[in-house]
């Protein structure tokens, strides 16, 4: 569900320039981006065994 | 070849066709995740389906460049989505780094697929740079939309790739969040 709805905006972008709307591809790869941004948050919170 | 809808100006060739093969990049690397996945029947964890996302996105940048035209925007698509995509890439390599871990998943040429998912990420954006340089007497969108069947082609499989992972994020984590080391589908468990 965290990831989902940015793989689900990502589709909608390509289909929109399939389509030729470059506003509505626009406007779902920004949405898909923040949504990608969110679950980066939400996965990227392992512990690394080295130290930075 | 004339600047009208439905064929593509001289001066415009190399940039269409430059990225034409960049799009087909972008797919071949999906298309290489899906053979991991569905032949060797790796399960793609969490940092990899984001990876998938990220090449989606570039991928997009390069197919408004061939279905509007050349523009610094989507130029932007694709640097910004491989910023994130190749800062994943980054953190998966990182947690893999230290002496004696095997890292996850199988190794292509030497490299692990997130390894080669971050080298993905870099190139886009150093081929986006010069891009930028090339096309910058012909920027402007949709002023010289393109439509040729290699171009669409190209689209098509992007989208068929980009719903084929929707469908692989619904098998693997269901509408709950992923875990960090899938062990199957949900209709396995």
């Amino acid at each position: 569900m965290i990831i989902l709805p940015s793989v689900v905006f990502a589709t909608l972008a390509v289909f929109m320039t399939l389509r030729g709307n470059r506003k509505l591809a626009l406007t779902s790869w920004v949405i898909a981006v923040v949504f990608m941004l969110g679950a980066m948050q939400y996965h990227m919170d392992d512990v690394m065994t080295i130290s930075l | 070849m004339s600047n009208s809808s439905g064929s593509i100006s001289v001066s415009l060739f190399p940039s269409y066709l430059l990225n034409v093969l960049a799009l087909a990049g972008i797919c071949v690397a999906l298309l290489a995740a899906f053979f991991f996945q569905l032949v060797l029947g790796e399960i793609p964890c969490p940092l990899c389906m984001l990876q998938r996302i990220g090449l989606i996105l570039v991928g997009l940048g390069f197919a408004m460049n061939i279905r509007f035209g050349p523009s610094a925007v989507n130029y932007a698509v694709v640097i910004l989505s491989a910023m994130a995509g190749a800062g994943v890439s980054l953190r998966q390599v990182l947690l893999h780094i230290a002496p004696g871990d095997t890292g996850f998943g199988s190794v292509v040429f030497g490299y692990h697929m997130y390894t080669w998912g971050f080298i993905a990420f870099m190139g886009s954006i150093i081929f986006s740079a010069v891009m930028l340089m090339i096309d910058r007497n012909h920027m402007g969108g949709s002023a010289h939309p393109m439509r040729t069947a290699l171009g669409s082609v190209l689209i098509g499989l992007l989208l068929i790739l980009a719903l084929g992972n929707v469908a692989s994020d619904v098998l693997t984590c269901g509408f709950a969040p992923c875990v960090g080391d899938p062990q199957g589908y949900i209709f396995q468990r």
